[in-house]
């Protein structure tokens, strides 16, 4: 039986989360422009008590940064940022690597040593690294100002993350296509006089639809991973704006983006650690709705509920008998 | 079909996959001034591959150091450092995800499922998060006891193992629990567990001598992603630990040769690792598939 996703409580708690804070995003940027609340210091009848960064405090709830910018703030103008760029990343390298996957799977299972022996040996670059190798020149402010304009940096750095990735992934697709036309309706579709396209479309798409749902996740996931690696690095969204003065000021973001606003936030852990932890529990508790979006999708279709209960009819003569043995069991069966 | 030519085409495939990802930087790097720079990147492969060659003719520079150093003898400590906490994250991953799986299989299943979707959530976790309140709490500790239970950060001399290897192994482990436990219950539907049952042996007995080496082979086919993971994770191990290992050499020299040989120092140990492990396993038994 199928039920629908959205009936799914798992699915909806991480859906809401998602779409509130994309919803607030837009919506504090029409109301209030990037304008951020700011407080540089709370003073108890003229005497300073305390000044920037400030704690958490009913009307601050996530504290101010060292510069006195409110963090709840920051954390709702960037949001829409870093979701939808993750989100397209995830989004192209699917679609990126899923008609390579098909010739891969169709035509090329010939040579799948060579080729699973070449991909592999992506497997053993730190994909941070590799990230930060080839976006540091894009994305690292020269001296003379950027040379190219913003919406050209988010294209490249969407490009060069979607390209890293896409080789592994048309090979796991290879791989998973190459195993669903070993299926038996595949060959009986064949014996049927099914052509080519019409068993890719017809059969084994459908027939991937669901881990193609997963991948997208997984895929959203480690782009936010990503994302903030690279904020560790100070490379940041779409171009890190660096101060080139005598008495610069750190390196930050010219978006509030999330992973800009993780920066070089962590020698304040000690003193003050709502800076450093509120950009990462903010992309934790992204990553949480998605798995939570994902676990309620494989419960919805084929997957969970329907292995749960495949799983039970199986194994209850082991586990459970349900009427204990009564006196009549023993007794002779007259004839 | 497992022979030495097989082996040897796979590894110089690999090889070359990295060298010529190794040169992509040079490739990309007028990008922003709309450019590819083929001819460069040619030019940059075939100085890797001679780079390669004499490996001991290779200097380096620090960022802001005046002074070239020979690479070869110094690359070796950060290379051995890293692997030695590398590995032996993994290894205690590895070790205490069996543990928890056995433990978990010893549950009913509606329990088990619990467990399987605690962990599932935990997998979510950022390993930002997970560093970075392993210093937290190693500092509240020190705060209240006064006692510093590990090292938190690398200084000149002393070196922070312990918690490193700690905090590195937890993500791995969440995620070789999903893994084995997934394995675990694929072996204990088969027909030999039955038997076992049968002839009437504990269920801790089945899970540990007989379940355990049929369900480790496929965990151990499988974890190679888990150690393409745990390299991102320790990469930012040692930047946030302050630890002078192979990946933050790797970001501090950009420079393509230096990157296509520190990646290569990690890749060798790794494939020698892969690669052993299949053959014992292989003969062992049929590739974690069913005979």
């Amino acid at each position: 039986m199928k039920k629908s996703v959205w009936k799914n409580p798992l699915f909806l708690i991480g859906f809401t989360f998602i779409a509130l804070m994309l919803m607030s995003s837009f919506m504090y940027s029409l109301v209030w422009g990037n304008e951020v609340r700011r407080l540089y210091f709370i003073s108890v009848e003229g005497v300073v008590v305390e000044s920037s960064p400030i704690s958490p405090k009913w009307l601050f709830p996530l504290g101010t940064d060292p510069l006195g910018l409110d963090m709840l703030g920051k954390i709702i103008i960037g949001a829409k940022y870093t979701i939808l760029t993750a989100l397209v990343i995830a989004f192209l390298r699917v679609l990126l690597a899923l008609p390579i996957g098909f010739i891969l799977g169709t035509f090329l299972m010939k040579y799948k040593k060579y080729i699973n022996g070449w991909i592999d040996s992506f497997h053993y670059i730190p994909l941070t690294i590799l990230a930060y190798f080839l976006l540091e020149p894009i994305l690292w402010e020269p001296f003379g100002g950027f040379p190219n304009s913003i919406v050209e940096r988010f294209i490249i750095e969407i490009l060069i993350l979607t390209f890293l990735i896409v080789p592994i992934l048309s090979a796991l697709f290879g791989n998973e296509v190459s195993m669903l036309y070993k299926q038996e309706f595949i060959m009986s579709a064949k014996t049927l006089g099914a052509g080519k396209w019409r068993i890719i479309f017809k059969h084994i798409l459908p027939g991937m639809k669901e881990k193609l749902v997963i991948v997208f996740g997984q895929q959203f996931m480690q782009t936010l991973i990503i994302f903030i690696h690279l904020g560790l690095l100070t490379l940041f969204l779409g171009g890190t704006d660096v101060d080139y003065q005598m008495v610069n000021d750190p390196p930050r973001s010219i978006t509030y983006e999330w992973s800009g606003l993780i920066g070089d936030s962590f020698r304040y852990l000690q003193g003050a650690p709502w800076v450093p932890l509120t950009p990462i529990l903010f992309f934790s508790a992204t990553m949480l709705s998605v798995s939570l979006m994902i676990e309620g999708y494989v419960q919805t279709t084929s997957g969970h509920s329907y292995y749960k209960k495949k799983f039970k009819a199986a194994y209850r003569p082991f586990n459970e008998r349900k009427d204990p043995p009564v006196q009549a069991d023993f007794e002779k069966v007259k004839m | 079909m497992r022979s030495i030519g097989g082996i040897l085409l796979k590894f110089f495939l690999s090889i070359a996959g990295i060298i010529f990802i190794g040169g992509l930087p040079v490739l990309l790097s007028g990008i922003g001034h709309r450019e590819l720079r083929l001819q460069a990147y040619w030019q940059s492969i075939k100085e890797i591959v001679s780079a390669l060659f004499h490996p001991g003719d290779l200097t380096y520079v620090i960022i802001g150091g005046q002074k070239e150093r020979d690479l070869f003898p110094y690359l070796w400590e950060p290379i051995t450092y890293s692997l030695l906490v590398l590995f032996s994250a993994f290894l205690l991953a590895g070790f205490l995800s069996i543990l928890l799986t056995i433990l978990t299989m010893l549950f009913s299943q509606k329990n088990r499922n619990r467990i399987k979707f605690m962990f599932y959530l935990f997998e979510s976790v950022p390993d930002v998060l997970v560093i970075l309140s392993a210093q937290l709490l190693v500092l509240t500790l020190y705060k209240h006891t006064g006692i510093l239970f590990f090292e938190i950060a690398s200084v000149d001399m002393e070196r922070a193992f312990l918690l490193p290897v700690l905090v590195l192994a937890i993500l791995p482990t969440v995620q070789l629990f999903r893994m084995s436990i997934l394995s675990f219950e694929t072996e204990e539907r088969k027909d030999y567990v039955t038997l076992a049952r049968s002839i009437g042996l504990g269920k801790l007995v089945i899970l540990t001598f007989h379940i355990l080496r049929n369900a480790v082979i496929s965990v151990f086919f499988q974890s190679k992603k888990t150690i393409w993971f745990m390299l991102s994770n320790l990469f930012v191990l040692e930047l946030l630990f302050n630890i002078a290992g192979i990946t933050r050499f790797l970001k501090s020299t950009l420079q393509p040769k230096m990157f296509t040989i520190a990646v290569l120092s990690i890749f060798i140990p790794l494939f020698v690792f892969y690669t052993v492990g299949e053959i014992v396993l292989s003969k062992k038994a049929n590739k974690g598939e069913e005979i």
